[in-house]
């Protein structure tokens, strides 16, 4: 255990203890002073840094948990106020006395951990890269591309904790590798960076203890409308970053923290999901606070809802012809080193690209999480594994963000919202993530079948080995010249086997002839009988093309599924007249593997898959209509 | 429960269809069943005409 120090407060001469020597900052509990702890120990009052009265989300002061098998306890945090969002950094002090930065924003965990990078970021050089996918190698040999840059503009602090800047006035520029590590780099001044590798977690995995209870009315906020005066309540505030005025349509984005630009705008039409709609999806209660609809330059338009829950934050609903999609924000999401890639593969899934475009906003109501107003240069990317979806969007001036999707019925909508209070638009087509019922990915059905026909093949080469292959009667029969050849019957032979098939071979000397065999099988006890008649017939001949042939002078014809019991064949034998065929030889053998089973089933079976396989391509067919990168040729199109 | 990402689960349509068809391969093989053989083996009984003493 790291000893902590004891310090008396400058303004109040209350006795201050900071429990880690490596934090610095600690609020007042008397006086409510921000206190910094400089090198030489000494404190000096930080007026730059308010004192948070409220951190939202489910941490405070006081939560324990657990990380990596080793007991934590929050001592305190900064909530950093950036121009599109706000994070809370918390200072988890273990039990070992080490410290580590849990970023925290709403259902969102990201763990800090600091490192030296020498030389550092040249951050003018690195905010030119743009957030194209253009790369930079940093002295750990990685390269990064930029993700997005946030710009603070206040901070307030809550405990003790431990703050890296003397200034407030902070960048934060977030950087990722195609692997997905992330690195936040907080530019202090000029090129002076403190650097942190982030590695995002899930809320499961700190097993919290005393956590705060967030509630709705911690981000109700009554502001005026500045252009009709009217008095507007947000839902989301302060995370709300533009409103429309639901009295006279004027647009409101947020500057400074104030909602001071505005632009005339029309109120929306009606609306389906009414603002302040609540319900339960997907286990969280969500309220419908803002209300969007867009266009792309092709003339689709779609409805975007925002929701919002004081745990999770914001989430989004979006509609395109009845069709629905429950969206939400993911810090953790895929890189891309190039906004043209066809492909996104995730965990070892496959997200095609699916459409690419940029919009113009129709109308709006209510209130959103970025300056929704501003739709120049928003361009968005969709990347599709049904249901699934990730969303990019990019914009100039902060960099990417990332959804992801999945698709939602709007029954389930209709049953969360309330049948009696929302009237959902009829559904037409194919959603771009609708799930299709069975299925499966066709490259896994295909490796499904070869591995299926594997085993069948498997299986009746074992059961032919498995096969007796008795013969149970065998005899060379010689035929008198006249053709009037009486009937011949064979002695008595056993089958044991529950149920068996019989194969009947039978050879004679045809040649430019014919001969037939009329064999009754009769059961010794029941009288039961099976019979088959079998032709032997060989011909031979030349004609214009010269010689031919046709047929054998052997055959043979099995009689399926014999049961077990004593028989004995009774044999009509009859040949071509004038024929010089003396003799027929006959062999019966009990228990023969039969390879016709394993064509004949296989076959079926096949059927099933390639019948799936063009329905969930006939369906493949209709989703990817609506996309500008379907790769499928439409058969019934190219009839026409 | 099995994860929906399993690719077991995926293809258990599938796979519930093959076995059926696996069952009836193995049959046929072990009863010496030809499938789908017509009017190459005519039985009856001896009940029925066809007595033979």
């Amino acid at each position: 255990m790291i000893a902590g120090s004891i310090h008396t407060c400058i303004v109040c001469n209350g006795v201050i203890s900071f429990r880690s020597p490596n934090n610095n900052l600690v609020v007042c509990p008397f006086c409510q002073t921000r206190l910094y702890k400089t090198e030489y120990n000494e404190l000096k009052a930080r007026i730059d840094i308010s004192r948070a009265t409220i951190m939202y989300g489910i941490i405070q002061v006081g939560t324990k948990g657990k990380y990596a098998g080793n007991s934590f306890e929050i001592t305190g945090g900064i909530k950093y106020l950036f121009d599109e969002t706000l994070l809370n950094c918390w200072t988890m002090l273990f039990a070992n006395g080490g410290t580590k930065i849990l970023a925290e924003l709403l259902g969102t965990y990201a763990v800090l951990e600091k490192i030296d990078l020498a030389p550092g970021i040249n951050f003018s050089k690195l905010k030119q890269l743009g957030f194209d996918g253009k790369t930079i190698t940093l002295s750990d040999d990685k390269s990064y591309a930029l993700e997005r840059i946030s710009y603070c503009k206040d901070a307030e602090a809550v405990g003790e904790t431990w703050i890296f800047s003397t200034d407030t006035n902070i960048t934060l520029f977030e950087l990722a590798t195609l692997e997905r590590e992330r690195l936040f780099a907080f530019r202090i001044k000029e090129d002076l960076g403190v650097y942190f590798k982030a590695a995002y977690k899930e809320k499961d995995d700190f097993n919290f203890q005393n956590p705060r209870q967030p509630k709705w009315e911690d981000y109700y906020k009554e502001v005026n409308c500045p252009k009709c005066s009217f008095r507007i309540q947000l839902k989301s505030y302060p995370l709300t970053k533009s409103f429309s005025c639901g009295k006279c349509g004027a647009r409101v984005s947020y500057e400074q923290g104030k909602p001071e630009k505005e632009v005339s705008g029309s109120k929306s039409g009606y609306i389906e999901i009414p603002l302040g709609s609540k319900g339960f999806i997907r286990d969280a209660e969500y309220e419908v606070i803002g209300y969007a609809k867009k266009r792309d330059k092709d003339g689709y338009s779609w409805k975007e809802y925002t929701l919002f829950n004081p745990e999770f934050g914001y989430s989004f609903l979006s509609e395109y012809e009845g069709n629905w999609i429950f969206l939400s924000e993911q810090p953790n999401a895929p890189v891309l080193y190039t906004s043209s890639q066809g492909e996104l593969v995730i965990d070892g899934e496959s997200f095609a690209l699916f459409n690419k475009y940029d919009y113009k906003l129709l109308e709006t109501a209510g209130e959103f999480p970025e300056n929704i107003f501003d739709d120049r240069g928003v361009a968005v990317n969709e990347y599709i594994s049904p249901p699934e979806i990730w969303i990019r969007e990019k914009e100039n001036a902060n960099g990417v963000a990332w959804f992801k999707g999945v698709h939602i019925e709007g029954k389930e909508l209709e049953n969360a919202f309330g049948s009696d209070k929302v009237v959902l638009p009829a559904k037409y087509g194919i959603g771009a993530v609708q799930p299709v019922w069975g299925y499966v990915n066709p490259s896994l059905l295909f490796t499904a079948v070869l591995v299926t026909l594997a085993v069948f093949l498997g299986a009746q080469i074992i059961m032919n080995n498995l096969s007796a292959k008795n013969v149970v009667y065998e005899s060379n029969i010689i035929l008198p010249d006249s053709t009037n050849i009486p009937p011949i019957v064979s002695p008595t032979f056993e089958l044991k086997k529950w149920k068996s098939n019989l194969e009947i071979s039978l050879h004679a000397p045809v040649n430019n002839s014919w001969f037939e065999a009329n064999i009754t099988v009769v059961n010794t006890v029941t009288g039961k009988e099976y019979t088959i008649e079998k032709r032997v017939e060989y011909y031979t001949g030349y004609d214009s093309d010269g010689y031919w042939s046709e047929g054998s002078n052997k055959d043979e014809v099995i009689i399926s599924s014999i049961p077990a019991g004593k028989y004995y064949l009774q044999i009509f034998p009859a040949k071509q007249l004038n024929s010089n065929i003396d003799y027929f030889y006959i062999t019966v053998t009990s228990d023969v593997p039969m390879w016709r089973n394993f064509f004949i089933i296989t076959l079926l079976m096949l059927l099933i898959p390639a019948g799936w396989w063009y329905y969930m391509r006939t369906v493949e067919v209709r989703r990817w209509s609506n996309s500008p990168f379907s790769t499928y040729v439409n058969w019934s199109s190219d009839d026409e | 429960m099995m994860n929906k990402n399993n690719v077991f689960y995926k293809l258990r349509l599938f796979i519930f269809i093959a076995a059926i068809f696996l069952g009836w391969l193995v049959y046929a093989n072990y009863t010496g069943w030809r499938v789908f053989s017509f009017g190459s083996n005519n039985a009856w009984s001896s009940r029925g005409p066809g007595y033979h003493k």
